[in-house]
């Protein structure tokens, strides 16, 4: 449940109103349910409305799942164009500080905050903590280790060593990304090749099903 | 007309023509071969166009930005790197580029940006822009975006190449299921006829048909990443957004 409650907070969305509607599926469900049950009584149908139910739950909480998920790799994919943009700039001559100045005008409103204030901390602190706490937002680990090199940019100047070490780990860190999101989407795609397969159960299924009625009449008539 | 709707129209055929032949109606087969048009036509073929021109686009943005910064990097002259880097480019560029004859190429190369749609374009731009306000090395300046223009056009290639393959594994799939309606039909001929009365036989094949329509328009959906009532190059609307040059 805290974890639930977490993500949903990290979603913006209230835990109150979630499961308020969650019950309202609740209620339908139960509503269904009293209907077959009324119609048919207590028999093979109360499946139908039970296993709507399960699938409803299952869907209803692994959405909050997949939206957190989505959401992190926006806030990935969108770091990786940013810092594309901050690659240039430091290659120009930009100062750390000032590159990222430039790159919120690139932004998204939801980035723009966060760089906003990884501006104002180092105004406020010089050491490597506005850079952790901003490298923070992403679970991507090698986000840190990039940030750590943006850090090490300002000690080194703008021509020195920390630039290349700044320039590989975000050429790693971006040639991940783009492999990881080609995996996904071929993943989906190989997931899905169990639709034909389940065709193939359905035309086996229909096959079988009919030739026993046709079968069992015949045998009825003799 | 165009290969894909020919295709799209023989598939249609082909699924209305196994439609009658593994139920005995007419009327199931023709509604079958009704459904697949609407499917092909209102989301297939949208969709498979619409990703056909983004990966054509994004082929088309890789080659621009690389001629344009090389040749700029050699001639320092913007026209001549517009002009060198609109050669291998296809014919709908070209059209565009006589609408824009009386332009100059910095204008031109604004332009492009909503041709191209692409979120690296707009990064172009803003090193164009850098190296026309601030001067210095032009390829030294895009080394970041030609590498980020590479890693985009390597993996846009590589998921182009292994989805077609996917996508040929998932319509034979496909097409053996089918095979199965039709081995119906001449298999077990001595009762066919018996089964085409058959009301539980009738109503599975008419899902077996709504499945394998639903399962190609939600597998072309998500290898394409469309959808038909996306705008287009809705995506790349922060592109767009960021492509005034000169920027702030």
């Amino acid at each position: 449940m805290a974890k639930l409650k977490q993500t949903l907070s990290f979603l913006g969305l209230s835990f109150g109103k979630e499961m308020t509607r969650y019950f309202i599926g609740v209620a339908v469900f139960a509503g269904l349910f009293a209907l077959v049950y009324l119609w048919k009584g207590l028999g093979f149908l109360l499946i139908f409305p039970a296993l709507a139910f399960l699938l409803y739950t299952y869907w209803f909480f692994t959405r909050y799942g997949a939206k957190r998920r989505a959401r992190l790799d926006a806030y990935v994919a969108e770091f990786v164009e940013l810092f594309t943009y901050f690659g240039v700039f430091v290659n120009d001559g930009f100062t750390v500080y000032n590159a990222i100045e430039r790159i919120v005008d690139y932004a998204s409103e939801d980035m723009k905050a966060h760089l906003r204030r990884l501006l104002e901390d180092i105004d406020n602190d010089k050491s490597v903590a506005p850079f952790v706490r901003f490298a923070a937002i992403f679970e991507d680990i090698s986000i840190k280790e990039v940030m750590l090199s943006v850090y090490r940019i300002i000690d080194d100047g703008t021509n020195g060593l920390y630039i290349r070490q700044f320039q590989r780990l975000f050429g790693k860190l971006s040639d991940v990304r783009y492999a990881m999101d080609k995996e996904r989407r071929l993943s989906t795609l190989d997931t899905m090749a169990f639709l034909p397969l389940a065709g193939s159960g359905i035309a086996m299924l229909a096959l079988t099903l009919s030739l026993v009625e046709i079968m069992g009449g015949m045998l009825d008539v003799l | 007309m165009k290969n894909d709707v020919v295709l799209c129209l023989a598939c249609c055929l082909l699924l209305g023509g196994l439609g009658f032949l593994s139920t005995g109606q007419w009327y199931l087969g023709l509604g079958v071969g009704a459904l697949a048009l609407f499917a092909s036509f209102l989301v297939v073929i949208p969709c498979v166009r619409a990703y056909g021109e983004e990966n054509r686009k994004r082929h088309e943005c890789y080659l621009f930005i690389h001629g344009f910064l090389v040749t700029l990097s050699v001639c320092v002259s913007l026209d001549k790197a517009f002009e060198s880097a609109g050669e291998p480019m296809g014919k709908e560029f070209h059209a565009l580029d006589e609408t824009l004859a009386t332009m100059e190429a910095k204008d031109k190369v604004t332009y492009l940006t909503n041709y191209f749609g692409q979120n690296i374009y707009a990064m172009f731009l803003s090193v164009l822009d850098l190296y026309l306000n601030r001067g210095g090395d032009v390829l030294k300046l895009s080394s970041e975006l030609t590498a980020e223009a590479s890693r985009v056009e390597e993996t846009g290639r590589a998921y182009q190449k292994m989805a077609a393959r996917k996508a040929a594994g998932f319509a034979f799939l496909w097409i053996m299921a089918a095979a199965i309606m039709g081995f119906m039909r001449f298999g077990l001929s001595s009762f066919f006829s018996q089964l085409t009365t058959n009301l539980i036989y009738l109503a599975a094949t008419c899902f077996f048909y709504l499945f394998l329509l639903g399962s190609a328009v939600v597998y072309v959906s998500f290898l394409t990443k469309k959808t038909p009532w996306q705008k287009k190059g809705g995506h790349h609307g922060k592109a767009q957004a960021n492509s005034v040059l000169p920027r702030p």
